[in-house]
């Protein structure tokens, strides 16, 4: 059947340039924009999940009287880093950078700070503040992705999180030292289509509205039924 | 935006569509949808209006893919609007493909 062939090729073209282009998506392009962070809290951070490489730790990890925390991830560095974060530089404020050795191999002190931006899109500047994390925090989480304040470039996302029905706001979290922080670094580079595709198809996208993910994909499943169909019936005169 | 200590205003581009939807008391995605739409208009209209002939089509969908690049890196559009125009300019080829292929 003439009209059956053209349906059969039109379903398996659709199908695969649709693949094929969202393969060709580049992975800075996905989720690029505002997600909103609902974290149980205290959290596994592997669950936060996509970065190649995260760090968590809480109150409990700095020292020093002016309350450091210097990471030195194992696993190499954090993105390349090591890292600083320190509380209190400016006045109830945290802020992170990554520390710039002299010659790749001596540290004198050079810190090369990031600045935070929530998922807004507001920028705060190198320092992030109780009261800026009381204002972006959703049920006790933030989430804040830095850029470096020389180079622009990303330095990971990070994200404050405490328990927000126990402790009214974050002051009083880092005071009783319930306050978490996880760094993660670096977009999973590999580019899983086969996630991707499923992920659309079975509607579990994030930020993805509902209907528009049904225009989407409806026509997608018609195509791959009608392919089955289509395959099986032209199977059963050989079956014979 | 932050107010550096000349008093000067830094923003990111990436900020414009919640500050845009701040400063007309609209939601963020509105915002988004607005200002994404008004940058690919900007780019197209003149193409839609300059490029003729057989390959016209062809020509303003490049530049509807390019506008929506551009705002889809910058943050100002939402990603599924890219997934959407893929799935329709999937269905347009592979009308005009299997059109070709079955010839029918």
């Amino acid at each position: 059947m003439a009209s059956e062939q053209y349906a059969f090729v039109f379903s398996v073209v659709y199908i695969l340039l649709f693949s094929g282009f969202t393969a060709a998506i580049p992975v800075d392009l996905q989720g690029n924009e505002n997600t909103e962070v609902n974290l149980p809290v205290p959290v596994d951070p592997s669950l936060l999940g996509g970065y190649s490489d995260y760090e968590n730790f809480s109150k409990a990890a700095f020292s020093g009287v002016s309350a450091k925390y210097y990471y030195y991830p194992d696993s190499g560095n954090l993105g390349g880093y090591n890292w600083e974060c320190s509380f209190g530089v400016v006045a109830d404020s945290f802020k992170v950078g990554a520390l710039i050795y002299f010659l790749n191999i001596v540290w004198l002190g050079a810190v090369d700070w990031a600045e935070f931006t929530n998922t807004n899109g507001t920028n705060y500047g190198t320092s992030i503040s109780f009261s800026d994390i009381d204002n972006d925090q959703q049920e006790g989480a933030a989430k804040y992705t830095m850029i470096f304040s020389e180079s622009g470039k990303s330095a990971g996302d990070f994200f404050i999180y405490y328990n927000s029905t126990t402790y009214s706001d974050s002051e009083d979290a880092w005071d009783n030292g319930a306050i978490y922080f996880v760094h993660g670094v670096g977009l999973t580079t590999d580019t899983n289509i086969a996630s991707l595709l499923l992920a659309l198809l079975f509607f579990q996208l994030p930020d993805m509205p509902t209907l528009i993910n049904l225009m989407i994909v409806a026509p997608i499943w018609a195509c791959v039924v009608f392919d089955i169909w289509y395959i099986i019936t032209k199977m059963i005169p050989l079956l014979g | 935006m932050v107010i550096n200590n000349l008093g000067r205003i830094k923003m990111s581009l990436t900020e414009i569509p919640s500050q845009f939807a701040t400063y007309f008391d609209i939601n963020v995605t509105t915002a988004q949808l607005i200002i994404s739409l008004a940058v690919i208009m900007f780019l197209l209209l003149p193409t839609m209006i300059l490029a003729r002939g057989k390959n016209a089509p062809m020509i303003w969908l490049i530049m509807v893919f390019f506008g929506e690049a551009i705002t889809l890196g910058l943050g100002w559009s939402p990603f599924w609007v890219m997934i959407m125009l893929m799935a329709l300019t999937a269905a347009g080829i592979a009308f005009l493909g299997s059109k070709a292929v079955t010839g029918g």
